[in-house]
């Protein structure tokens, strides 16, 4: 399961403290950044690709629909507004959970959590098997073999080479080519034999 | 809690006990009594203030150095670093190189396991001396020479300007961290168990430390060295427009 990605865009140093307090309690929660309005928000957000927006409600004073602005620098990203104590703002319709500010901790702990299981729900459970194909280019990385050798052995593009390994990266979470050789010998996908006789 | 020079050094420890391995890359050894920072740097002859910033640096990811970098000598940084790159070289990685030695299987096929993370380790180990080595033999000897050309008051020639090194080694500071990463996702996720487990424990426990004492490491790097470095070759740059 791939942690939800949050950003929290807040100028107040104490309430940013906060949110990153809340936020280490949720599980399967990852603060990335904790932003000021200063820097280009887009920016951010095309960086670091979050999926969740947290931010104060001044910044809608500042920049009245900057709810469309962040929904179209991401698509399906949730935005979640901190308002004052009990007030009632016109374009709460817009945000996908307002957070009032005197809420208790359980209380935004329990929205939280409801908002990252709607997100988990959307994603697609990936588990760590590889594919046929996918096991066909451990091998041949375990060997040692190039991008392009692979490819020619294969019958398929370097391209397609490179997103398999992307994915087999991803799925193993090994990322150095001598861990991955580890993990083949391990699940006896190749044999230390047929390494030794390469080198 | 950060530190500061009135800090009990006792009170540091029992606080944040990951400090332990800095306070002893300064040559501080225990029994420190109630004295503060400022009195234990006072008898060992170590610069207070660097000690509290490269403690703060080690208990706090998110600290940023306060005090004026231009207050250290490139060469204090950097006799730290060496400590450091000692301790890593002649003792972290060997302990850890023992403790997989130690590592035992039940049956004689699973033994071939130990082989495999043996020489895993000693890819990983080999990486790291070429990247110390590398820091040691061009990076440290080229912060120093730039100190002493600022010192001097050294014109150089535009040639020389040219070859500064400092922002590339900002950029290609590299990550030797991720064998490490690789070795733990390993351990924890595939290999089959050892017969002797608190071995095998023991053996994540100290790749876990070393990762965190090298991301430490690397944080003074890019926080007090780089930046300081790049300061000076500004200035040189400086003295050599007018």
């Amino acid at each position: 399961m791939t942690n939800i990605r949050f950003l929290v865009v807040e100028k107040s140093f104490i309430i940013r403290q906060g949110i990153k307090t809340i936020l280490h309690d949720l599980s399967n929660a990852e603060l990335i950044e904790a932003a000021d309005y200063s820097s280009s928000l887009e920016n951010i957000i095309e960086q670091i690709r979050p999926s969740v927006i947290i931010f104060n409600h001044k910044l809608l004073k500042q920049q009245p629909d900057i709810y469309q602005i962040l929904k179209a620098a991401k698509e399906n990203v949730k935005l979640v507004l901190i308002k004052g104590p009990n007030k009632k703002l016109d374009n709460e319709k817009f945000f996908d959970l307002c957070i009032d500010i005197d809420s208790a901790k359980s209380q935004i702990i329990k929205e939280l959590n409801d908002l990252i299981e709607e997100l988990k729900s959307n994603q697609i459970e990936e588990t760590s098997d590889l594919s046929d194909r996918e096991i066909d280019v451990l091998k041949l990385v375990a060997k040692g073999k190039s991008n392009k050798e692979m490819a020619d052995m294969l019958f398929i593009s370097t391209h397609t080479v490179i997103s398999h390994r992307k994915n087999i990266i991803r799925k193993l979470n090994i990322k150095s080519v001598a861990g991955l050789t580890v993990y083949a010998i391990l699940n006896r996908l190749i044999s230390e034999d047929e390494l030794n006789n390469i080198s | 809690m950060l530190i500061n020079k009135y800090t009990k050094l006792s009170d540091v420890i029992l606080a944040r006990y990951n400090c332990m391995p800095v306070i002893l890359r300064f040559g501080i050894p225990f029994g420190f009594g109630d004295k503060n920072v400022e009195e234990i740097c006072r008898q060992y002859q170590i610069d207070a203030d660097f000690f509290t910033e490269i403690i703060n640096v080690f208990i706090d990811e998110d600290y940023f150095p306060q005090t004026h970098l231009q207050e250290f000598s490139v060469k204090t940084i950097i006799d730290f670093l060496l400590k450091s790159h000692r301790d890593y070289r002649d003792r972290k990685i060997p302990y850890i190189e023992k403790l997989i030695e130690s590592l035992e299987w039940k049956s004689p096929e699973a033994q071939k396991n130990k082989s495999l993370i043996k020489n895993f380790f000693r890819e990983y180990k080999n990486e790291v001396i070429e990247h110390l080595a590398f820091e040691e033999k061009e990076i440290y000897p080229y912060a120093l020479r730039m100190e002493e050309f600022l010192q001097k008051k050294i014109q150089l020639k535009e040639e020389e300007i040219s070859k500064f090194l400092m922002n590339s080694y900002e950029e290609q500071h590299d990550d030797i961290e991720e064998k490490l990463l690789d070795l733990k996702n390993i351990m924890i996720k595939y290999l089959p168990p050892a017969s002797n487990l608190d071995v095998e424990q023991m053996v994540l426990f100290e790749i876990f430390r070393l990762e965190k004492d090298l991301n430490n490491h690397a944080r003074i790097e890019e926080k007090v060295l780089i930046p300081k470095v790049k300061w000076i070759e500004k200035q040189l740059k400086t003295i050599n427009n007018l």
